[in-house]
């Protein structure tokens, strides 16, 4: 179904990544992250492709999946591409007027795609790989310190996890509202684009309308269910860190680390 | 249970009361329905039962905890559970067994003691093997009884149902109405069940009978459904059941008057000569 191809794709199969804990999973990316941007030389950017295809292996996700997943991307890699193939000085391998093309244009051209790439996959095997809900837990869990800073994280995790459950219900929603309007003789496909546009007006509002009535309604319920905000409030799903968890996170440091002393010690 | 001595209430810019001086004392256990027309105030009695509107005027206590002092809410709600017409509008996760524990959590209980009574709420209602489930995927029958759980798993000791059943098709109101019902004898739990449906209204105890916001009849449904032209003044007609049967009273098989269920009148019916 169409939702759950928005909300972060979860792909259940049962792996290493998909028993980690969501914590775990956020800061190993985050590192990565770091480590693709430190990364200059040609061994160390093997090593980061290297070490992404071993966590593929792991995820166990099915290469189609992760394409799927570069889909929305495609044209910021080749537009990249292009630009760095351009702008980069260098030998001009390619000339038509006052565009050139030069050989460390491609080369950085070609890697600067790449690390999209990269960055994309190592995003969606987060997605893949974790639910919405663990998700938003993880989330809540490792920005609870910025509730020292007066930062509502409670507040943020709840509306999250109301927005993703609301996603499906309300698209079902739309749908009858555009089939309700086009029984009554409306048609989206015609007219000019001003006219379109006129004609998405009798969407939004119904729709806003009736989001409003459930956003009323559903304050009503929660509230009869004890709801008081986020102090004293327990969870049924306790997130644990176990030894496996601290290993993922210790290894992608330890890389990371390496990086560091590579480029700039060594 | 529930005391409500001349309450009065009325909606922010509107000229009418919704309540209208209502009083009216509900025991411990009992199985109460409540009747009546569009607008006679049955919905703003039902929020006045869990602190949801508090009275302008005159008292609500909920075991013995007045309503209007603020401190009381958090208990009045662990002992009243509520469950709204709109199935889809009360339901807060994104998997029917987180949705179960979202009252528990709420109450501060240990991990391990909100998932057993989850576990056991939602095996009770009979959705056990749907927890992983996200609800959109449900029958509007099987989010009615995962609001049921969630009040279970809150351990209350009465349900406020507002027209549970009225956008549910008949298999789901089926699953709905045998739900409350088995609450009632299982757990003996405390039912007030707002209706529209006459024949939902006759499974109770008793029948409240509501019109301007105020109550208008109160007896045991045998006594509601034998004063036919009061409710008919009411706006409010016999289940289709009862109608029959004194439709054929009327034409001389006088035993088969007031009879409230099918079961009952089939069985006067073999009875005839």
């Amino acid at each position: 179904m169409k939702p759950t191809v928005l909300i972060g794709q979860y792909y259940p199969v049962d792996s290493f990544f998909h028993r980690s804990d969501p914590r775990a999973k956020i800061v190993t990316l985050f590192f990565y992250f770091f480590a693709l941007f430190m990364v200059d030389d040609l061994y160390a950017k093997i090593g980061v492709t290297v070490l992404l295809f071993i966590g593929v292996l792991i995820a166990r996700i099915p290469l189609k999946m992760l394409l799927k997943s570069l889909k929305p991307v495609v044209f910021f890699v080749v537009l990249t591409a292009v630009l760095n193939a351009f702008m980069i000085p260098g030998e001009v391998v390619w000339q038509w007027g006052f565009l050139k093309i030069t050989d460390a244009g491609i080369y950085q051209g070609i890697w600067m795609a790449w690390r999209l790439i990269l960055l994309m996959i190592s995003a969606s095997l987060l997605t893949l790989t974790t639910t919405p809900i663990a998700f938003t837990d993880g989330l809540e869990s490792l920005l609870k310190p910025l509730n020292m800073i007066k930062v509502p994280v409670h507040e943020l995790a709840m509306m999250i996890s109301i927005a993703l459950r609301f996603i499906p219900t309300l698209m079902e929603e739309g749908e009858r509202i555009i089939q309700a309007q086009m029984a009554r003789g409306m048609d989206f496909h015609k007219g000019s684009l001003k006219e379109r546009i006129k004609n998405i007006l009798p969407l939004l509002v119904p729709f806003f309308l009736s989001a409003m009535k459930r956003a009323d309604e559903l304050a009503e319920a929660m509230e009869s269910r004890g709801y008081h905000g986020g102090s004293g409030r327990t969870r049924m799903r306790v997130l644990t860190f176990t030894v496996a968890d601290m290993m993922l996170v210790a290894l992608m440091f330890v890389f990371l680390v390496g990086l560091f002393l590579y480029r700039w010690v060594l | 249970m529930f005391k409500l001595e001349k309450v009065y209430y009325k909606y922010h810019g509107e000229a009418g009361f919704a309540l209208n001086g209502m009083s009216l004392t509900i025991p411990k256990g009992q199985w109460v329905a409540v009747i009546g027309t569009n607008g006679s105030g049955k919905s703003t009695f039902a929020r006045q039962l869990n602190g949801l509107l508090l009275p302008l005027q005159g008292k609500v206590w909920v075991s013995g905890l007045d309503t209007a002092q603020e401190g009381n809410i958090p208990l009045i709600r662990r002992y009243v559970a509520f469950v709204m017409q709109n199935p889809d509008n009360q339901i807060v996760a994104s998997t029917v067994e987180e949705d179960t524990a979202f009252g528990p959590e709420n109450l501060g209980l240990p991990p391990e003691e909100i998932r057993e009574r989850v576990n056991e709420a939602l095996v009770w209602v009979g959705i056990g093997h749907l927890k992983n489930k996200s609800p959109h995927l449900l029958s509007g029958g099987q989010k009615q009884r995962l609001a049921i759980a969630g009040a279970l798993a809150m351990h209350t000791n009465c349900l406020v149902l507002d027209e549970p059943t009225s956008m549910l098709d008949p298999q789901g109101r089926r699953e709905v109405l045998s739900t409350i019902a088995r609450l009632h004898q299982e757990k003996k739990m405390n039912i007030v069940h707002i209706t529209h449906s006459m024949e939902e209204a006759a499974c109770a105890e008793r029948i409240v009978v509501m019109s301007e916001g105020q109550i208008v009849m109160d007896g045991t449904p045998e006594e509601i459904f034998g004063q036919e032209s009061t409710l008919a003044e009411l706006g409010l007609e016999l289940p289709a059941v009862t109608m029959l049967g004194n439709r054929l009273a009327a034409d001389g098989w006088e035993t088969l008057r007031n009879q409230l269920e099918t079961d009952g009148l089939v069985e006067k019916l073999c009875l005839l000569k």
